[in-house]
Protein backbone atom coordinates (compact mmCIF):
# COMPACT_ATOMS: atom_id res chain seq x y z
CA UNK A 1 0.00 0.00 0.00
CA UNK A 2 0.91 3.85 -0.57
CA UNK A 3 0.78 4.30 2.88
CA UNK A 4 3.80 2.59 4.42
CA UNK A 5 5.75 3.95 7.52
CA UNK A 6 9.32 3.73 7.90
CA UNK A 7 9.88 2.00 11.10
CA UNK A 8 12.29 1.19 13.80
CA UNK A 9 12.09 -1.94 15.80
CA UNK A 10 14.49 -2.89 18.58
CA UNK A 11 14.34 -6.61 18.25
CA UNK A 12 16.20 -9.17 20.66
CA UNK A 13 18.80 -6.29 21.40
CA UNK A 14 19.16 -5.17 18.05
CA UNK A 15 17.60 -2.11 15.83
CA UNK A 16 16.07 -2.86 12.84
CA UNK A 17 14.38 -1.21 9.92
CA UNK A 18 10.84 -2.04 8.88
CA UNK A 19 8.51 -0.84 5.78
CA UNK A 20 5.00 -2.01 7.14
CA UNK A 21 1.71 -0.32 6.83
CA UNK A 22 0.76 1.70 9.50
CA UNK A 23 -1.99 -0.92 10.34
CA UNK A 24 0.42 -3.84 10.50
CA UNK A 25 0.80 -5.85 13.49
CA UNK A 26 4.29 -6.57 15.40
CA UNK A 27 3.85 -10.09 14.60
CA UNK A 28 3.66 -8.90 10.75
CA UNK A 29 6.61 -7.26 11.23
CA UNK A 30 8.46 -9.65 12.78
CA UNK A 31 7.68 -12.88 10.15
CA UNK A 32 7.02 -10.92 7.24
CA UNK A 33 9.83 -8.42 7.29
CA UNK A 34 12.58 -9.11 9.48
CA UNK A 35 11.98 -13.08 9.23
CA UNK A 36 11.95 -13.78 12.39
CA UNK A 37 9.43 -16.43 12.02
CA UNK A 38 9.35 -18.35 15.52
CA UNK A 39 6.68 -16.31 16.60
CA UNK A 40 3.55 -18.10 15.07
CA UNK A 41 0.12 -16.78 13.76
CA UNK A 42 -2.65 -18.74 15.04
CA UNK A 43 -5.93 -17.40 15.66
CA UNK A 44 -4.65 -13.40 14.79
CA UNK A 45 -6.94 -12.07 17.74
CA UNK A 46 -5.23 -12.16 20.77
CA UNK A 47 -6.61 -15.66 22.36
CA UNK A 48 -4.24 -18.83 21.43
CA UNK A 49 -1.27 -17.47 22.68
CA UNK A 50 1.36 -18.92 19.85
CA UNK A 51 2.19 -15.04 19.19
CA UNK A 52 3.76 -14.20 22.64
CA UNK A 53 6.41 -11.76 22.88
CA UNK A 54 7.89 -9.79 25.22
CA UNK A 55 7.70 -5.96 25.44
CA UNK A 56 9.81 -4.20 27.98
CA UNK A 57 9.93 -7.58 29.78
CA UNK A 58 6.05 -7.73 29.85
CA UNK A 59 3.83 -10.34 27.61
CA UNK A 60 1.94 -8.79 24.94
CA UNK A 61 0.10 -10.26 22.06
CA UNK A 62 2.26 -9.83 18.66
CA UNK A 63 -0.85 -10.15 17.00
CA UNK A 64 -2.68 -7.35 19.01
CA UNK A 65 0.67 -5.08 19.05
CA UNK A 66 0.90 -2.19 16.10
CA UNK A 67 3.77 -2.27 14.78
CA UNK A 68 3.86 1.04 14.21
CA UNK A 69 3.14 1.69 18.15
CA UNK A 70 5.76 -0.53 19.55
CA UNK A 71 8.29 2.81 19.61
CA UNK A 72 11.38 2.82 21.78
CA UNK A 73 10.40 -0.38 23.55
CA UNK A 74 12.27 -3.36 23.40
CA UNK A 75 10.43 -6.77 22.19
CA UNK A 76 12.08 -10.11 22.58
CA UNK A 77 10.97 -13.42 20.67
CA UNK A 78 11.94 -16.81 21.18
CA UNK A 79 14.56 -16.60 19.02
CA UNK A 80 16.41 -13.66 22.00
CA UNK A 81 15.23 -15.49 25.20
CA UNK A 82 18.80 -17.73 25.16
CA UNK A 83 20.68 -15.05 25.42
CA UNK A 84 24.44 -16.26 23.62
CA UNK A 85 24.27 -20.06 25.11
CA UNK A 86 22.19 -22.61 22.67
CA UNK A 87 19.09 -23.09 24.92
CA UNK A 88 17.58 -21.37 27.81
CA UNK A 89 16.26 -22.94 31.01
CA UNK A 90 13.04 -22.74 29.93
CA UNK A 91 13.85 -24.11 26.54
CA UNK A 92 15.55 -26.86 27.97
CA UNK A 93 13.28 -27.99 30.55
CA UNK A 94 10.64 -28.54 27.92
CA UNK A 95 12.79 -30.37 25.52
CA UNK A 96 13.70 -32.32 28.37
CA UNK A 97 9.89 -33.13 30.09
CA UNK A 98 9.02 -34.23 26.58
CA UNK A 99 5.93 -31.23 26.40
CA UNK A 100 6.67 -30.64 22.54
CA UNK A 101 4.51 -32.22 20.08
CA UNK A 102 3.89 -30.52 17.05
CA UNK A 103 5.62 -27.38 18.46
CA UNK A 104 3.41 -24.86 17.43
CA UNK A 105 2.24 -23.42 20.51
CA UNK A 106 5.75 -23.99 22.21
CA UNK A 107 7.54 -20.54 21.19
CA UNK A 108 4.38 -19.03 23.03
CA UNK A 109 4.78 -20.93 26.04
CA UNK A 110 8.34 -20.17 26.21
CA UNK A 111 7.92 -16.48 25.95
CA UNK A 112 4.75 -16.97 28.99
CA UNK A 113 7.58 -19.59 30.89
CA UNK A 114 10.04 -16.95 30.58
CA UNK A 115 8.22 -13.94 32.19
CA UNK A 116 7.11 -16.29 34.80
CA UNK A 117 10.42 -17.42 36.09
CA UNK A 118 11.65 -13.64 35.77
CA UNK A 119 9.04 -12.52 38.07
CA UNK A 120 9.06 -15.27 40.42
CA UNK A 121 11.55 -17.77 41.02
CA UNK A 122 9.73 -20.65 42.46
CA UNK A 123 6.00 -20.76 41.35
CA UNK A 124 3.65 -23.94 42.41
CA UNK A 125 1.59 -25.78 40.29
CA UNK A 126 -1.49 -23.28 40.73
CA UNK A 127 0.49 -20.11 39.61
CA UNK A 128 2.31 -21.89 36.69
CA UNK A 129 -1.26 -22.76 35.57
CA UNK A 130 -2.88 -19.18 35.97
CA UNK A 131 0.44 -17.90 34.29
CA UNK A 132 -0.16 -20.30 31.44
CA UNK A 133 -3.77 -19.60 31.17
CA UNK A 134 -3.23 -17.60 28.34
CA UNK A 135 -1.37 -20.03 26.22
CA UNK A 136 -4.18 -22.89 24.07
CA UNK A 137 -1.78 -26.34 23.20
CA UNK A 138 -3.92 -29.01 21.10
CA UNK A 139 -1.78 -31.71 21.48
CA UNK A 140 -0.21 -32.17 24.78
CA UNK A 141 -2.94 -31.66 27.55
CA UNK A 142 -0.77 -29.32 28.98
CA UNK A 143 0.68 -31.58 31.73
CA UNK A 144 4.18 -31.80 30.22
CA UNK A 145 4.00 -28.41 30.02
CA UNK A 146 3.37 -28.00 33.49
CA UNK A 147 5.56 -30.83 34.42
CA UNK A 148 8.40 -29.00 33.04
CA UNK A 149 8.11 -26.06 34.57
CA UNK A 150 7.81 -27.65 38.24
CA UNK A 151 10.95 -29.37 37.36
CA UNK A 152 12.48 -25.36 36.56
CA UNK A 153 10.87 -24.10 40.27
CA UNK A 154 12.45 -27.41 42.01
CA UNK A 155 15.37 -26.77 40.75
CA UNK A 156 16.06 -22.92 42.08
CA UNK A 157 16.60 -23.17 45.64
CA UNK B 1 -4.93 4.41 7.34
CA UNK B 2 -2.49 6.98 9.56
CA UNK B 3 -1.28 6.32 12.76
CA UNK B 4 -0.52 9.55 15.12
CA UNK B 5 1.18 9.09 18.37
CA UNK B 6 0.86 12.49 20.14
CA UNK B 7 2.38 13.08 23.94
CA UNK B 8 -0.20 15.23 25.05
CA UNK B 9 -3.76 15.40 25.09
CA UNK B 10 -3.82 18.86 23.23
CA UNK B 11 -2.23 17.17 20.50
CA UNK B 12 -4.23 14.26 20.89
CA UNK B 13 -7.66 16.35 20.88
CA UNK B 14 -6.72 18.31 17.71
CA UNK B 15 -5.09 14.34 15.87
CA UNK B 16 -8.89 13.33 16.65
CA UNK B 17 -11.20 15.69 15.73
CA UNK B 18 -10.79 13.75 12.02
CA UNK B 19 -13.19 12.42 10.71
CA UNK B 20 -13.19 8.50 11.57
CA UNK B 21 -10.41 8.94 13.69
CA UNK B 22 -10.34 6.48 16.61
CA UNK B 23 -8.15 6.09 19.67
CA UNK B 24 -5.33 3.32 20.49
CA UNK B 25 -5.08 2.56 23.59
CA UNK B 26 -3.61 -0.93 24.88
CA UNK B 27 -5.55 -2.69 21.80
CA UNK B 28 -6.35 -5.70 23.07
CA UNK B 29 -9.96 -5.05 21.31
CA UNK B 30 -9.43 -2.92 18.87
CA UNK B 31 -6.54 -4.27 17.09
CA UNK B 32 -8.64 -7.72 17.30
CA UNK B 33 -11.42 -6.28 15.82
CA UNK B 34 -9.24 -4.78 12.79
CA UNK B 35 -7.54 -8.08 12.22
CA UNK B 36 -10.79 -9.64 12.48
CA UNK B 37 -11.70 -7.23 9.47
CA UNK B 38 -15.04 -5.56 11.34
CA UNK B 39 -13.31 -2.28 11.84
CA UNK B 40 -10.90 -0.25 9.69
CA UNK B 41 -10.24 3.08 11.10
CA UNK B 42 -9.15 5.84 9.13
CA UNK B 43 -6.57 7.22 11.42
CA UNK B 44 -5.43 6.36 14.86
CA UNK B 45 -4.63 8.36 17.40
CA UNK B 46 -2.56 6.48 20.22
CA UNK B 47 -2.25 7.27 23.77
CA UNK B 48 0.41 5.50 24.57
CA UNK B 49 2.95 8.35 25.25
CA UNK B 50 0.62 10.77 26.89
CA UNK B 51 1.74 10.61 30.71
CA UNK B 52 -1.13 12.74 32.03
CA UNK B 53 -3.39 9.59 31.38
CA UNK B 54 -1.45 7.25 33.98
CA UNK B 55 -1.40 7.22 37.65
CA UNK B 56 -3.49 6.35 40.40
CA UNK B 57 -3.80 9.20 43.09
CA UNK B 58 -6.04 9.49 46.21
CA UNK B 59 -7.42 12.69 46.42
CA UNK B 60 -8.51 14.64 49.61
CA UNK B 61 -11.94 13.85 49.64
CA UNK B 62 -10.65 9.68 49.79
CA UNK B 63 -11.65 9.55 46.31
CA UNK B 64 -9.09 7.24 44.13
CA UNK B 65 -8.60 8.59 40.46
CA UNK B 66 -7.30 6.18 37.75
CA UNK B 67 -5.60 6.94 34.98
CA UNK B 68 -6.89 5.67 31.77
CA UNK B 69 -3.96 4.02 30.69
CA UNK B 70 -3.20 2.24 33.63
CA UNK B 71 -3.47 -1.73 32.45
CA UNK B 72 -5.35 -4.65 34.27
CA UNK B 73 -2.27 -5.78 35.79
CA UNK B 74 -1.94 -2.87 37.17
CA UNK B 75 -4.79 -2.94 38.55
CA UNK B 76 -5.07 -6.33 39.70
CA UNK B 77 -1.83 -5.20 42.24
CA UNK B 78 -3.71 -2.31 43.40
CA UNK B 79 -3.23 -2.11 47.08
CA UNK B 80 -5.97 -0.05 48.25
CA UNK B 81 -8.18 -0.60 51.12
CA UNK B 82 -11.72 -0.50 51.16
CA UNK B 83 -14.60 -1.92 49.09
CA UNK B 84 -14.54 -0.35 45.75
CA UNK B 85 -11.06 -0.43 45.30
CA UNK B 86 -11.36 -4.41 45.93
CA UNK B 87 -13.80 -4.94 44.11
CA UNK B 88 -11.83 -3.50 40.88
CA UNK B 89 -9.07 -5.47 41.42
CA UNK B 90 -10.78 -8.48 41.80
CA UNK B 91 -12.67 -7.76 38.18
CA UNK B 92 -8.95 -7.30 36.68
CA UNK B 93 -7.70 -10.33 37.77
CA UNK B 94 -10.06 -12.21 36.10
CA UNK B 95 -9.91 -9.99 32.39
CA UNK B 96 -9.14 -12.50 29.56
CA UNK B 97 -5.29 -13.48 29.73
CA UNK B 98 -1.95 -12.52 31.80
CA UNK B 99 -0.51 -11.01 28.64
CA UNK B 100 -3.65 -9.21 27.85
CA UNK B 101 -3.87 -7.96 31.24
CA UNK B 102 -0.41 -6.31 30.82
CA UNK B 103 -1.21 -4.92 27.84
CA UNK B 104 -5.06 -3.75 27.85
CA UNK B 105 -6.02 -1.00 29.86
CA UNK B 106 -8.95 0.47 32.16
CA UNK B 107 -9.81 3.39 29.64
CA UNK B 108 -9.74 1.17 26.71
CA UNK B 109 -12.23 -1.57 27.79
CA UNK B 110 -14.79 0.91 29.24
CA UNK B 111 -14.54 3.18 26.17
CA UNK B 112 -15.21 -0.26 24.30
CA UNK B 113 -18.34 -0.81 26.43
CA UNK B 114 -18.44 -4.79 25.91
CA UNK B 115 -21.82 -5.96 27.10
CA UNK B 116 -20.16 -8.89 28.61
CA UNK B 117 -16.95 -7.38 30.07
CA UNK B 118 -16.26 -6.73 33.53
CA UNK B 119 -15.35 -2.81 34.16
CA UNK B 120 -18.77 -1.65 33.49
CA UNK B 121 -20.56 -4.51 36.03
CA UNK B 122 -17.88 -3.37 39.14
CA UNK B 123 -17.64 0.15 38.27
CA UNK B 124 -21.48 0.69 38.31
CA UNK B 125 -21.73 -1.52 41.50
CA UNK B 126 -19.44 0.64 43.26
CA UNK B 127 -20.76 3.81 41.82
CA UNK B 128 -17.77 5.23 40.35
CA UNK B 129 -17.59 8.32 37.49
CA UNK B 130 -15.70 8.25 34.71
CA UNK B 131 -13.58 11.59 33.87
CA UNK B 132 -14.22 12.60 29.84
CA UNK B 133 -11.84 14.82 28.38
CA UNK B 134 -12.11 17.06 25.17
CA UNK B 135 -10.92 20.29 24.49
CA UNK B 136 -13.77 22.10 26.19
CA UNK B 137 -12.05 20.67 29.28
CA UNK B 138 -12.97 17.44 31.58
CA UNK B 139 -16.55 16.23 32.55
CA UNK B 140 -17.10 13.74 35.18
CA UNK B 141 -20.31 11.38 34.51
CA UNK B 142 -21.62 8.54 36.60
CA UNK B 143 -20.60 5.31 35.47
CA UNK B 144 -24.24 4.19 35.23
CA UNK B 145 -24.99 7.02 32.94
CA UNK B 146 -21.62 6.25 31.02
CA UNK B 147 -22.32 2.43 29.60
CA UNK B 148 -25.40 3.50 27.38
CA UNK B 149 -26.00 0.10 25.50
CA UNK B 150 -23.50 -2.26 23.30
CA UNK B 151 -20.45 -1.05 22.30
CA UNK B 152 -22.11 2.38 23.29
CA UNK B 153 -20.78 4.98 25.90
CA UNK B 154 -21.48 8.52 26.71
CA UNK B 155 -18.50 9.53 24.76
CA UNK B 156 -18.98 11.92 22.16
CA UNK B 157 -16.65 12.14 18.85
CA UNK B 158 -13.11 13.50 20.12
CA UNK B 159 -13.36 12.73 23.55
CA UNK B 160 -11.37 10.37 25.44
CA UNK B 161 -11.79 8.94 28.84
CA UNK B 162 -9.10 10.57 31.06
CA UNK B 163 -9.31 8.74 34.05
CA UNK B 164 -12.35 6.41 36.17
CA UNK B 165 -12.71 7.70 39.79
CA UNK B 166 -13.61 5.19 42.78
CA UNK B 167 -15.69 6.82 45.31
CA UNK B 168 -13.94 6.37 48.98
CA UNK B 169 -13.41 3.41 50.90
CA UNK B 170 -16.89 2.41 52.57
CA UNK B 171 -16.11 1.52 56.02
CA UNK B 172 -16.99 -1.95 57.31
CA UNK B 173 -18.29 -2.72 53.55
CA UNK B 174 -17.22 -6.24 51.90
CA UNK B 175 -17.62 -6.11 47.98
CA UNK B 176 -17.21 -9.60 45.24
CA UNK B 177 -17.32 -10.00 42.08
CA UNK B 178 -18.43 -13.63 40.53
CA UNK B 179 -18.32 -13.98 37.01
CA UNK B 180 -19.74 -17.17 35.32
CA UNK B 181 -17.42 -18.02 31.99
CA UNK B 182 -17.02 -21.46 29.59
CA UNK B 183 -13.31 -21.12 30.64
CA UNK B 184 -10.93 -19.33 32.53
CA UNK B 185 -10.13 -15.91 30.39
CA UNK B 186 -13.18 -16.02 28.36
CA UNK B 187 -15.97 -12.84 28.68
CA UNK B 188 -18.86 -13.54 30.82
CA UNK B 189 -22.02 -15.46 30.35
CA UNK B 190 -23.22 -13.37 33.29
CA UNK B 191 -21.11 -11.54 36.12
CA UNK B 192 -22.16 -9.86 39.25
CA UNK B 193 -20.74 -7.26 41.54
CA UNK B 194 -21.93 -6.86 44.79
CA UNK B 195 -21.30 -4.52 47.38
CA UNK B 196 -22.76 -5.49 50.92
CA UNK B 197 -22.56 -2.81 54.34
CA UNK B 198 -26.10 -3.42 56.14
CA UNK B 199 -27.18 -3.80 52.79
CA UNK B 200 -26.14 -4.99 49.62
CA UNK B 201 -26.11 -3.15 46.10
CA UNK B 202 -25.56 -5.27 43.35
CA UNK B 203 -24.70 -4.74 39.25
CA UNK B 204 -25.48 -7.19 37.15
CA UNK B 205 -23.80 -8.09 33.62
CA UNK B 206 -24.60 -9.79 30.63
CA UNK B 207 -28.02 -10.32 30.83
CA UNK B 208 -29.02 -6.56 29.29
CA UNK B 209 -27.29 -4.29 26.93
CA UNK B 210 -25.65 -2.18 29.52
CA UNK B 211 -25.49 -3.06 33.45
CA UNK B 212 -28.59 -3.67 35.75
CA UNK B 213 -29.01 -2.75 39.04
CA UNK B 214 -30.40 -2.90 42.72
CA UNK B 215 -29.44 -1.93 46.05
CA UNK B 216 -30.89 -1.28 49.32
CA UNK B 217 -31.34 -5.54 49.69
CA UNK B 218 -31.44 -7.08 52.68
CA UNK B 219 -29.35 -9.98 53.58
CA UNK B 220 -31.68 -12.44 54.32
CA UNK B 221 -31.96 -15.87 52.02
CA UNK B 222 -35.74 -14.64 50.77
CA UNK B 223 -34.67 -11.03 50.17
CA UNK B 224 -32.17 -12.21 48.24
CA UNK B 225 -33.80 -14.15 46.13
CA UNK B 226 -36.59 -12.36 45.31
CA UNK B 227 -34.46 -9.76 43.89
CA UNK B 228 -33.10 -12.28 42.14
CA UNK B 229 -36.05 -13.63 40.21
CA UNK B 230 -36.90 -9.87 39.54
CA UNK B 231 -33.57 -9.27 37.92
CA UNK B 232 -33.58 -12.52 35.97
CA UNK B 233 -37.52 -11.51 34.39
CA UNK B 234 -36.63 -7.73 33.56
CA UNK B 235 -33.69 -8.75 32.33
CA UNK B 236 -33.22 -8.92 28.62
CA UNK B 237 -30.30 -11.35 28.14
CA UNK B 238 -28.96 -12.41 24.80
CA UNK B 239 -28.68 -15.68 23.15
CA UNK B 240 -25.78 -16.74 21.48
CA UNK B 241 -22.52 -18.62 21.02
CA UNK B 242 -22.27 -19.23 25.02
CA UNK B 243 -25.29 -19.26 26.12
CA UNK B 244 -29.21 -19.07 25.78
CA UNK B 245 -31.58 -16.27 26.84
CA UNK B 246 -33.25 -18.67 29.04
CA UNK B 247 -29.76 -20.18 30.97
CA UNK B 248 -28.76 -16.66 31.60
CA UNK B 249 -31.80 -16.00 32.90
CA UNK B 250 -31.90 -19.40 34.93
CA UNK B 251 -28.69 -18.57 36.65
CA UNK B 252 -28.69 -14.94 37.41
CA UNK B 253 -30.69 -15.61 40.60
CA UNK B 254 -27.92 -18.09 42.02
CA UNK B 255 -25.03 -16.20 40.87
CA UNK B 256 -26.22 -12.68 43.28
CA UNK B 257 -26.93 -14.78 46.26
CA UNK B 258 -22.80 -16.20 45.47
CA UNK B 259 -21.69 -12.68 45.21
CA UNK B 260 -23.71 -11.15 47.47
CA UNK B 261 -22.36 -13.77 50.43
CA UNK B 262 -18.93 -13.66 49.61
CA UNK B 263 -18.98 -10.16 49.67
CA UNK B 264 -20.63 -10.48 53.16
CA UNK B 265 -17.64 -12.86 53.84
CA UNK B 266 -14.89 -10.24 52.90
CA UNK B 267 -16.05 -7.64 54.70
CA UNK C 1 18.79 -47.29 22.81
CA UNK C 2 16.57 -49.40 25.23
CA UNK C 3 12.74 -50.18 25.67
CA UNK C 4 12.07 -47.92 28.44
CA UNK C 5 14.27 -45.07 27.51
CA UNK C 6 12.64 -41.63 26.98
CA UNK C 7 15.02 -40.20 23.90
CA UNK C 8 13.96 -36.79 23.64
CA UNK C 9 12.80 -35.71 20.03
CA UNK C 10 15.00 -35.12 17.53
CA UNK C 11 13.63 -31.80 16.52
CA UNK C 12 12.71 -30.72 19.75
CA UNK C 13 15.27 -28.17 20.21
CA UNK C 14 14.69 -26.39 16.92
CA UNK C 15 10.77 -25.90 18.26
CA UNK C 16 11.46 -24.64 21.66
CA UNK C 17 14.49 -21.82 19.77
CA UNK C 18 12.10 -21.01 16.84
CA UNK C 19 14.71 -22.39 14.52
CA UNK C 20 12.09 -24.97 13.05
CA UNK C 21 10.68 -24.17 9.78
CA UNK C 22 6.87 -24.63 9.26
CA UNK C 23 4.86 -23.81 5.99
CA UNK C 24 4.22 -20.85 6.69
CA UNK C 25 7.51 -19.72 7.88
CA UNK C 26 8.59 -20.35 4.33
CA UNK C 27 9.36 -17.47 2.28
CA UNK C 28 10.29 -18.22 -1.54
CA UNK C 29 10.95 -15.29 -3.93
CA UNK C 30 8.09 -14.80 -6.24
CA UNK C 31 5.95 -17.20 -3.85
CA UNK C 32 2.21 -16.69 -4.53
CA UNK C 33 -0.26 -17.65 -1.81
CA UNK C 34 -3.67 -19.89 -2.84
CA UNK C 35 -6.93 -18.64 -1.05
CA UNK C 36 -9.42 -22.08 -1.20
CA UNK C 37 -13.09 -21.38 -1.84
CA UNK C 38 -15.14 -24.33 -1.02
CA UNK C 39 -18.67 -24.79 -2.10
CA UNK C 40 -20.96 -23.72 0.64
CA UNK C 41 -23.30 -26.16 0.02
CA UNK C 42 -22.90 -30.56 0.28
CA UNK C 43 -23.60 -32.78 -2.47
CA UNK C 44 -23.95 -29.75 -5.00
CA UNK C 45 -22.71 -29.88 -8.48
CA UNK C 46 -21.04 -27.64 -9.47
CA UNK C 47 -23.25 -25.64 -12.82
CA UNK C 48 -20.38 -22.48 -13.66
CA UNK C 49 -18.20 -20.21 -13.03
CA UNK C 50 -18.73 -16.19 -12.35
CA UNK C 51 -14.57 -15.34 -12.14
CA UNK C 52 -14.55 -11.63 -13.62
CA UNK C 53 -14.69 -10.33 -9.90
CA UNK C 54 -12.07 -12.52 -9.04
CA UNK C 55 -9.80 -11.58 -11.67
CA UNK C 56 -10.65 -8.03 -11.27
CA UNK C 57 -8.61 -7.91 -7.84
CA UNK C 58 -5.52 -6.29 -7.28
CA UNK C 59 -2.62 -9.55 -7.17
CA UNK C 60 -4.50 -12.14 -8.52
CA UNK C 61 -2.19 -14.03 -10.54
CA UNK C 62 -4.25 -17.22 -11.34
CA UNK C 63 -7.60 -18.85 -10.76
CA UNK C 64 -7.73 -22.80 -10.68
CA UNK C 65 -10.93 -24.38 -11.48
CA UNK C 66 -12.16 -28.05 -11.54
CA UNK C 67 -12.38 -29.60 -15.58
CA UNK C 68 -14.60 -31.96 -14.81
Amino acid sequence: MNDRLALLVKVNGELHEALASPAATLLEVLRDQLSLTGTKRGCNHGVCGACTVLIDGKLARSCLALAADVGEREVTTVEGVADGVSCSAVQRALIESGAIQCGFCTPGFVMALTYLFASDPRPNRETIRAALSGNLCRCSGYVKIVEAAERIAEARV
Amino acid sequence: MEFFSPTSLEEAYRALSADEAQCLAGGQSLVAMMNLGLVSPRRLVSLRKIESLRGITRQSDGSVRIGAMTTHAELANLDLPGAPASLLANAACVVAYPAVRMQGTLGGSIAHADPAADYPVVLTAARASVEIGSPLGPRLTSASDFFRGVFETALQHGEIVTAVVLPSPEVGAGAAYEKLSLVAGDFAIVSVAAIVAETARIAIGGCSPKPMFASDIDLTDDAILIVGKRIAMDSDPPSDQRASAAYRRRVVPELIRRAVRAAQASA
Amino acid sequence: MSIGASPPRIEAADKATGRARYVDDIKLPGMLHTALLTSPHAHARICGYRLDAARALVGVKAILIALT
